[in-house]
């Protein structure tokens, strides 16, 4: 198939460029500023630059049989991320509807769920967040291209598959944020005994290169997560250990969220509803981040009838990456 | 966009043709917040169709623009505002107030510096010129901050007769022509001297009178009032009392900033919700509007000289 990558210069984008082209599948990748080691990967990837919210988009969907769309704003506050994954995704939806493309494949964010209430397992039928704002601008902006992507669906006829990754993480990458939070040479693991839920960056994007042109229902959403679970504690070790760096000390989950919970009632008292807190201290993004929760990662593997390429966490953390060139 | 923003605000309805909104929705007022080489046809059209116009700054990009913006205003008996909302901060009311008073002496010059780290990680400012509004703007960056800059020399000093700038480009990454202001204004009841920066660190904007018997330090972005005067007594013994009393301003100011920023009212936002108050106020009344017209031609034809002088590389 040929199948089109937005965001494709991005850190989970150039992997599943990667995971697509050796599946067989003929690329075209979307990317803003140009980068010769994506053109430069396996299968000849053909290398598009462009702007979603800018550029014409209907010459870069000719041909194409499927779009996966990774592209989002990152950085800023939460309107300018808001806006600038919104805006994008609305003009790349519109030239969709006008396309030949019959399936699109969304990247979503475990950041839709309503953490204060999904309780211990994350499943199907979990609740998403009713106010969409009150997760951020992040998680307004994937709960807003969800409902854009099924009303599309809806409208085209196109199959549809929302894949809702989990922490996604390499091993020379940025540390996630489900683990804690750093107080100078030191780490302070929050809720040291859970599994956080997490995806080595190579099996999420296997998971979406898989997702593609298989298949099924026409409107499917999965949770990726790994299969090996390990404690956040453990994983933090091995973290420090690799970078020869710091120490870690443990904090209690249950000790973290009751003085959250503390915090928040305290500036609700002094400050009344509009009090403004770090978002570590806001009750619900606390949970998104740190929330004891089973995730089963076997729905994914049996629907899609897929093995995730790293099964292990000691091969996820010897994998390499197709990295980002300097600078 | 326009659906989400509706539903998180609560508004029942919502257009994208700016056009069939004034048609259908016949507003009585129309905020126009797009950026700014938009402001001009928006403003037009919504006072055309008969609304209360109140503009983001700048009102325009050009000050001719905005004359013919006034005079529809003026003809269609119609308020134009343009959002000036540091004039209405509580620390620079007092500022004002205090100098009306006398209290300052005769004002003979003002400093206005706003110091801002714009340009950081993921700064909508960087971004590549087709998406970044600033890009084709004269002053680049500071044509986004220049009105706040010269609304508050305009209101202390009165209408400019010249002015000197100085502008500079100290990132060359981003496609902004400028990204730091220098300017010396002559005006009418004083001097004043402008400075933008977005280089030069910690944050800070504050406005600086130096009147004949007193200084005095108004914060924009912390609670600060602050004032340093000639007292009776021995004249080596003026900073030490002086000092005394701008440390506990400052200290004062710093906590008094963390607290509003806890209770989720920061100070950049204060002088924005009093302006709007004002205005439907003014609307309601039938009485004169927050900001005149005389002042927002004044500022803007200061903001139009400073501009002439930019050279854009």
């Amino acid at each position: 198939m040929k199948v089109l990558v937005t965001g494709a210069g991005g850190f989970l984008g150039r992997q599943v460029v990667r995971r697509l082209s050796a599946r067989g599948h003929t690329v075209r990748a979307l990317v803003r500023r140009p980068d010769p080691a994506l053109a430069s990967g396996d299968g000849g990837v053909e290398m598009v630059v462009a702007d979603l919210r800018s550029s014409p988009l209907a010459p870069s969907l000719g041909g194409v049989d499927a779009v996966v769309h990774a592209a989002a704003a990152m950085v800023g506050d939460d309107f300018t991320i808001f806006a600038g994954t919104v805006e994008g995704t609305e003009r790349l939806f519109e030239a969709i509807a006008q396309s030949p493309v019959r399936h699109l494949v969304l990247v979503s964010s475990f950041s839709v769920y309503d953490w204060l209430r999904v309780g211990e397992a994350l499943h199907g039928g979990s609740p998403l967040l009713a106010n969409p704002w009150l997760g951020g601008g992040y998680a307004a902006a994937k709960i807003w291209q969800e409902r854009q992507a099924r009303r599309l669906a809806a409208s085209t006829g196109i199959r549809l598959t929302v894949l809702r990754p989990g922490f996604i993480w390499s091993s020379d990458g940025a540390l996630p944020a489900c683990f804690g939070i750093p107080l100078g040479s030191m780490f302070c693991v929050i809720g040291p005994r859970r599994n956080p839920p997490l995806t080595h960056v190579v099996n999420c994007a296997d998971a979406i290169a898989a997702a593609v042109g298989v298949s099924g229902a026409a409107v499917r959403t999965f949770d990726i997560v790994d299969r090996h679970g390990i404690s956040a504690w453990r994983w933090v070790g091995a973290r420090l250990r690799r970078e020869k760096r710091g120490s870690r000390f443990p904090l209690p989950g249950f000790l973290a969220s009751t003085l959250v919970r503390a915090i928040d009632l305290a500036s609700r008292l002094v400050f009344g509803p509009t009090r403004k807190l770090p978002s570590i201290c806001e009750p619900l993004r606390y949970a998104a981040r740190f929330a004891p929760i089973r995730v089963d990662s076997r729905t994914l593997e049996r629907e899609l009838d897929w093995t995730p390429p790293l099964t292990s966490f000691s091969a996820c953390l010897a994998a390499t990456e197709l990295r980002a060139p300097p600078g | 966009m326009a659906e989400s923003t509706a539903e998180a605000f609560g508004v029942p309805s919502w257009f994208t043709d700016f056009e069939r909104m004034l048609r259908e929705a016949k507003p009585d007022v129309v905020h126009v917040t797009t950026p700014p080489a938009s402001h001009f046809v928006l403003a037009h059209a919504a006072l055309e169709s008969g609304a209360h116009v109140f503009v983001e700054k700048p009102i325009t990009t050009r000050a001719a623009e905005l004359d013919v913006l006034g005079a529809l205003a003026r003809s269609r008996g119609r308020m134009l505002v343009e959002n000036q909302n540091y004039l209405f901060n509580r620390t620079f009311r007092e500022l004002v107030r205090r100098l009306e008073l006398g209290e300052l002496g005769e004002l003979v010059h003002v400093d206005v510096v706003l110091n801002l780290d714009a340009l950081g990680s993921g700064s909508r400012y960087t971004e590549p010129a087709a998406t970044n509004p600033f890009a084709a703007l004269r002053g680049g960056l500071v044509a986004d901050f220049i009105t706040h800059l010269c609304s508050l020399a305009v209101r202390l000093v009165g209408p400019h007769r010249r002015a000197h700038a100085l502008w500079r480009k100290r990132d060359s990454s981003t496609p902004l022509s400028s990204d730091e202001l220098h300017a010396l204004v002559d005006a009418e009841r004083g001097t004043a001297a402008l400075h933008f920066s977005a280089s030069a660190q910690p944050d800070t904007f504050h406005v600086v009178a130096h009147g004949t018997r007193m200084r005095m330090v108004a914060g924009l972005f912390e609670p600060l009032v602050a004032s340093e005067r000639l007292h009776s007594g021995p004249r080596p013994l003026l900073p030490v009392r002086n000092g005394m009393v701008l440390a506990q301003a400052h200290a004062r100011a710093a906590i008094g900033g963390l607290w509003l920023k806890l209770a989720g009212r920061p100070m950049a936002l204060e002088g924005l919700a009093e302006l709007v108050r004002r205005t439907y106020v003014a609307i309601r009344q039938e009485s004169p509007p927050p900001i005149s017209l005389g002042h927002l031609l004044a500022v803007h034809q200061l903001e139009e000289t400073l501009l002439e002088q930019e050279v854009r590389s």
